[in-house]
């Protein structure tokens, strides 16, 4: 076959081979730090969570004993530290989507400002925004201060603080920044005209942001919901500072593994169980946040 | 029905210092194919949107069938409108987006599914029923917008230059298709548009909007051959406007060439379409002027020539393309004139 031999010999890389051999190039920098940096670590601990930690050594082999070990001594824990998880990301991605609905349809220019504004909170840093609770909600805290000098109370509330809520708070502050990114960036999908449209076929406000809206930015509501959810169920700072000590979160626990007690095989187990028991309940909220806000 | 369907009553819209629309009184009759045509940013999408209840007026008052609905927001105004860029629900299919009013009016299942079928026939959409919108080309999606307004059978259909995305083809398709569908199921339209072919295809009245006034209404050939202003004749169809001098009754458009036209001496334009200029020497005509030709311009069925008057004015001629070939050479002089009563003189402003 001459002819075809001859187009080969002659024929220039075709855009297509070019391009390819570019994205493989501009992949492979991001490609070598996620897998040195993530898939071999988390490997390696996953190996390990079926090693076993004796006295001085740890114990290669394949034990389950850790894992047996998480769900009779930690179950309360990993239960308690979902629970607020979930309380957590619920009420930063409805208080996010408020937010991002209001900047992109009912504010106008005001709503840029105010965007700009939940941004810069996230240039102050994690610890400053605890350290700040702690100031507010503390027994000398700007709170009870303030109620004080109202005369709403007398002595200053003990209950403020170093609990469970003071925790969801904390969190809550802290993430609603990154869950509004997410779901304002979908709300600037949804044209305005669509709203305007179903409202002159009829439709509330509400029913138009319920079948109109809602439907169309499902993906980002789970992105927003499964961010915080994550950051919140592996966060060990907060509980530490102000919440209970008595109802640590799971991440105290992990972190005393890795630390105090020296038994990594342990910890690494802990959280491969709260890696896994939060991807099963993200693909649960992901299934439901798909079926109510379905388009019909 | 006693009076017209839709009126409005000094309505005017104001932002800060800025009028966008200036008090406008309209009346629109029931079943009229009604236009309001201008240049953008004359205010005209403005009124509209005012119409169909997405602006709140700073003034005025709007009465669909006497009752005023000057405060009602858009969902309980017996209005329907059609976007420029048509607003339909990416998410859901053609069928979903035309079914999307009447399930919101609990419209039971068979009544709506005949409904729906109806509509998709009237728009000839029927193959393209359970496609998402994306998947719809451009007119697909304008039948989509169309029909989702209709199916709620609104009193009056308000249409923002529904066609100003699609190809000039298409559009031309779709006037033809407007018409038929306003003539098969009745009804008020209201459309807005800056293109006079479409208002003229269209409309039965016509209302032109300048700087956020309405500067004429009326029958689109009342307003063509009639036009109240030099702006009104140059938006709508193609006019040569002359400037001159009113002095005692005569107007003086080139040396040798007079007009009498009774009047106060001021300063006037002399309107004259391109298509009443007739060409050549042997042109038996009353008002005659000698011109230079400086350029033809062949235009399909009909071609326009640039003809330079001794004044620096430059005039428009409408020929015959199969005349085209006769004409003498670019630079040449040439004669041009019109019949007395062809050309209208408006005073300047």
């Amino acid at each position: 076959m001459p002819e075809n031999l001859a187009t080969k010999l002659t024929a220039t890389p075709s855009p297509d081979g070019r391009s390819r051999i570019a994205t493989i190039v501009l992949l492979l920098p991001a490609f070598l730090v996620f897998l040195g940096l993530f898939v071999a670590p988390l490997s390696f601990f996953f190996v390990q969570s079926f090693w076993k930690a004796s006295i001085f050594s740890i114990v290669p082999g394949f034990y389950l004993d850790n894992y047996i070990e998480v769900f009779t001594q930690y179950s309360g824990p990993l239960l308690r530290t979902l629970d607020i998880a979930f309380l957590v990301a619920t009420v930063t991605t409805i208080l996010g989507f408020l937010f991002a609905y209001a900047v992109r349809f009912s504010l106008g220019s005001l709503g840029n400002v105010l965007l700009l504004t939940a941004l810069t909170t996230l240039f102050g840093g994690y610890l400053v925004k605890i350290y700040a609770w702690l100031t507010i909600l503390g027994v000398d805290g700007i709170l009870n201060s303030a109620l004080i000098r109202l005369g709403l109370i007398r002595q200053p509330l003990q209950i403020l603080l170093y609990n469970t809520g003071a925790v969801v708070v904390t969190l809550t502050h802290y993430l609603l920044p990154l869950a509004i990114l997410p779901i304002y960036g979908a709300l600037r999908e949804v044209d305005e005209t669509e709203l305007a449209a179903a409202r002159d076929m009829g439709a509330s406000g509400g029913r138009a942001m319920r079948d109109i809206v809602l439907p169309q930015i499902r993906p980002a509501l789970l992105a927003s919901f499964g961010l915080c959810f994550l950051l919140a169920a592996g966060d060990y700072v907060t509980p530490a500072l102000v919440g209970s000590p008595g109802r640590a979160m799971f991440g105290n626990f992990i972190q005393e593994q890795f630390s105090l007690r020296m038994n990594t095989p342990e910890g690494a187990a802990m959280s491969f169980t709260l890696i896994a028991a939060s991807l099963a309940l993200l693909c649960v909220v992901g299934f439901v946040i798909n079926r109510v806000f379905r388009a019909r | 029905m006693v009076g017209p369907l839709l009126e409005l009553r000094g309505l005017a819209k104001r932002y800060g210092a800025h009028t966008a629309v200036h008090p406008t009184s309209l009346a629109i009759e029931k079943n009229d194919f009604f236009a309001i045509l201008g240049p953008s940013g004359c205010g005209k999408t403005t009124l509209l949107r005012m119409i169909g209840g997405f602006v709140p007026p700073s003034e005025g008052r709007i009465l669909v069938a006497g009752a005023d609905v000057t405060r009602l927001p858009p969902e309980r105004r017996p209005t329907g409108m059609v976007f420029q860029n048509y607003g339909l629900f990416p998410h859901m299919t053609a069928r979903q987006n035309i079914a999307y009013g009447l399930r919101l009016r609990r419209t039971a299942r068979r009544d709506l599914d005949r409904a729906v079928d109806e509509m998709l026939a009237l728009v000839h959409l029927e193959a393209f029923a359970d496609r998402l919108v994306p998947q719809l080309s451009g007119g697909q999606r304008q039948r989509v917008a169309l029909a989702r307004a209709l199916i709620l059978k609104p009193q009056v259909l308000l249409l923002d230059e529904p066609l100003a995305a699609l190809d000039l083809k298409l559009r031309k398709a779709m006037h033809r298709e407007l018409r038929q569908i306003h003539q098969a199921i009745g009804g008020t339209f209201i459309l807005v548009s800056h293109d006079q072919t479409e208002v003229m295809t269209l409309a039965n009245r016509v209302a032109v909007m300048n700087g956020g006034k309405v500067v004429q209404q009326g029958a689109p050939r009342d307003i063509y051959t009639r036009p109240a202003d030099a702006f009104v004749s140059a938006f709508v169809g193609e006019a040569n406007i002359l400037p001159a001098n009113r002095l005692r009754g005569v107007i003086e458009l080139a040396p040798g060439t007079v007009l009498a036209d009774p009047g106060p001496d001021q300063p006037v334009n002399v309107v004259i379409r391109p298509e009443q200029i007739q060409f050549g020497p042997g042109a038996e005509t009353a008002i005659r002027l000698q011109a230079r030709m400086v350029d033809a311009i062949f235009l399909g069925p009909f071609s326009h020539l640039r003809c330079e008057l001794a004044t620096g004015a430059s005039l428009l001629v409408q020929i015959d393309s199969n005349d085209l070939n006769r004409m003498p050479a670019l630079g040449s002089n040439v004669t041009l004139g019109w019949q007395a009563g062809n050309h209208l003189v408006l005073d300047q402003a």
